[in-house]
């Protein structure tokens, strides 16, 4: 709808343009007949100026103020169609610039020509002169202009097209490594802990067995039970762990929903308040957002929040998720950690941090890590994401 | 609630194997009826009927879609179904988000609990008496978070309302405890004051929302 407005709304400018450079162009056209009558016009056999002459300038006359007026009218018109104030300063100064140049060419020309012809030229003569040269130079000074213009975005183009895919190529890298170290983690755990942990439960039935054998029904039920708690435990945390490196909690759920969870299990002495701000409430914190992006914000906040308590002993964390709705369904997304522990001591190497940061800047967003206002360490990023359009545009 | 008519209930699991052992145990208990039992979320909604089941079993983690949005759908077509959630790992928050907006608060066992007769049978028989039935062994986990209401309830009183966010009636808490079911009341007044509950709220629901909103379940 908006956009067919628009392409009317060109489609008059354009017409309107046209038809005022077709009347201007009749300027010096009108101006030439004009001296034409006066300094030959139609003299009759008697050497008397005939009457039609002069009737013929006055028509030429009222035609070049009728031309001017409409010519004029149609320039207003344009421009309020264009609405000049919507140009950019450049433009605008550029406009001035090519209409200054090109009259003052108009009048070096019909200077040159005045001066030039043996008797002083008629006023008509210089007018259409002037006019004349004015349309040349802007013709041709607009042509130049366009030309440098056209070859400046193309190259502009290219520059962006070569960004865009170096940061494709290094979001690909980015994505090859994570899933590595994802697969490394995910491999570690299962021999590391699970295997480990399975080895001793084995031992432990073997154990149960020998009780029974040796006819101790009550140690082995006592055993039993430790046993079965431990694996509930095994269960509960081990796998959970692998299950969550394999597929982060945020992409099952609303982010909203796996900040919840977070919360739920940290130490009873830590608070953390999360806020929403901006369209972060209906477009970040619900289902809309793709799974990468909920998976990535999700991580951003479990570092800060592991981090501050971790390095910083913090008692105190704060998140804030902000969204900014931008054009064509792309919105972004900020989100900020703050805590009040020890902050930062020297250069942090912490390599959480600087792998989120080269997965963030993969895509075109930056994370940072610095002090705090609340006394410790400050996790900030700044991502785009993708958003369903309409509801961005809602509440703009 | 007449006493002849059995209860009747709803088990939404997507792991067959699981699903099995819950409608066996349940097939051989008096007094319960499973009416449905599916494997994902539009399988379930096919199935149950609104006005069919009083209580539905829901697995979180389903072939389609989770369990919450089921159990909101569900409640959406029939606001008196109750809703027992299941899950393998801790989403104990889940429940408590959830219930501050749904018609009824949402009972919660772990997987571990859901599998053994007596826990499950027992949450479903608290259930239906307009109870809310959290997991044992994630409120004996539960720690209370630090400078809250909850933090200042003297020892005896926390142990109190960790039995009432199991699902106990007064009598079995004052069974449980040694103590008389009067004692028990006088206990849950005081509870109630000393947690601020809001105006004019079921009191018992309410209050075992807050241990929840007011405690944590550290890892480990």
């Amino acid at each position: 709808m908006v956009r067919d407005a628009s392409l009317a709304e060109r489609r008059a400018v354009a017409l309107i343009a046209m038809a005022g450079i077709v009347l201007i162009a009749a300027v010096p056209a009108i101006l030439l007949v004009l001296w034409a009558i006066e300094d030959f016009g139609p003299v009759a056999p008697g050497g008397e100026p005939m009457l039609a002459g002069a009737e013929l300038r006055r028509v030429a006359y009222v035609a070049l103020v009728l031309v001017l007026a409409v010519a004029a009218a149609s320039g207003l018109a344009a421009a309020v169609l264009v609405r000049l104030h919507v140009l950019a300063w450049p433009l605008r100064r550029q406009a001035v610039l090519v209409l200054g140049l090109s009259l003052g060419v108009g009048a070096v020309r019909a200077g040159a020509l005045y001066l030039t012809l043996p008797r002083g030229a008629p006023g008509p003569f210089v007018a259409a002169q002037v006019t004349l040269g004015t349309l040349e130079a802007c013709f041709a000074i607009s042509v130049a202009l366009y030309y440098v213009g056209a070859r400046r975005r193309i190259r502009a183009e290219e520059r962006r097209r070569l960004v865009e895919t170096q940061r494709a190529e290094r979001a690909r890298i980015e994505a090859e490594e994570e899933e590595l170290r994802v697969r490394r983690d995910v491999s570690r755990q299962l021999h590391g802990g699970l295997q480990q942990r399975l080895v001793l439960a084995i031992r432990e039935v073997d154990a149960i067995r020998d009780e029974l054998e040796h006819g101790r029904p009550a140690g082995a039920a006592h055993s039993l039970e430790a046993l079965s708690e431990r694996l509930d435990r095994l269960r509960e945390s081990e796998v959970r762990a692998v299950a969550h490196s394999l597929y982060p909690l945020a992409g099952d759920f609303s982010l909203s929903t796996a900040l919840l969870l977070l919360t739920d299990r940290l130490p009873p002495s830590v608070r953390m308040d999360v806020r929403y701000e901006g369209v972060a409430d209906a477009v970040l914190a619900g289902y809309s957002l793709p799974p990468a992006d909920r998976v990535l914000l999700f991580s951003i906040v479990e570092e800060g929040v592991n981090n501050a308590m971790l390095h910083g002993r913090a008692d105190a964390v704060s998140v804030v998720l902000r969204g900014e709705p931008s054009t064509e369904g792309r919105s972004t997304a900020h989100v900020v950690v703050d805590d009040d522990g020890t902050g930062l001591t020297g250069e942090p190497t912490l390599s959480g941090v600087a792998r989120l940061r080269a997965r963030v800047r993969g895509r075109g967003g930056d994370l940072t890590l610095g002090p705090s206002a609340m006394g410790g360490a400050r996790l900030a990023a700044r991502i785009p994401v993708l958003s369903p359009a309409a509801e961005a545009e809602d509440r703009a | 609630m007449s006493a002849a008519r059995p209860l009747r209930v709803a088990v939404v699991e997507d792991e067959a194997m699981v699903r099995g052992l819950v409608l066996a145990l349940l097939g051989a208990q008096p007094g319960i009826e499973v009416v449905a039992d599916a494997a994902g979320q539009s399988e379930a909604l096919a199935a149950i009927a609104p006005g069919a089941v009083d209580v539905a079993v829901l697995d979180i983690e389903l072939e389609d879609g989770n369990g919450l949005a089921l159990g909101r759908a569900l409640q959406d077509r029939d606001p008196r179904v109750r809703i027992l959630l299941v899950s393998s790992h801790n989403m104990l928050a889940l429940v408590r988000s959830i219930s501050g907006s749904a018609p009824s608060a949402w009972s919660y066992l772990s997987k571990r609990s859901s599998t053994q007769p007596g826990r499950l049978v027992q949450a479903l028989t608290d259930m239906a008496k307009g109870r809310v039935v959290i997991d044992p062994a994630l409120v004996r986990r539960s720690v209370p978070r630090t400078d809250t209401p909850l933090a200042a309830l003297p020892v005896a009183q926390f142990r109190v309302l960790q039995l009432v966010a199991e699902g106990r009636a007064n009598g079995a808490v004052a069974s449980e405890l040694g103590i008389t079911p009067k004692a028990v009341e006088a206990q849950l007044t005081v509870i109630y004051r000393l947690l601020d509950l809001p105006e004019g709220a079921n009191h018992r629901v309410a209050a075992v929302l807050e241990f929840l909103r007011q405690s944590v379940r550290p890892d480990g």
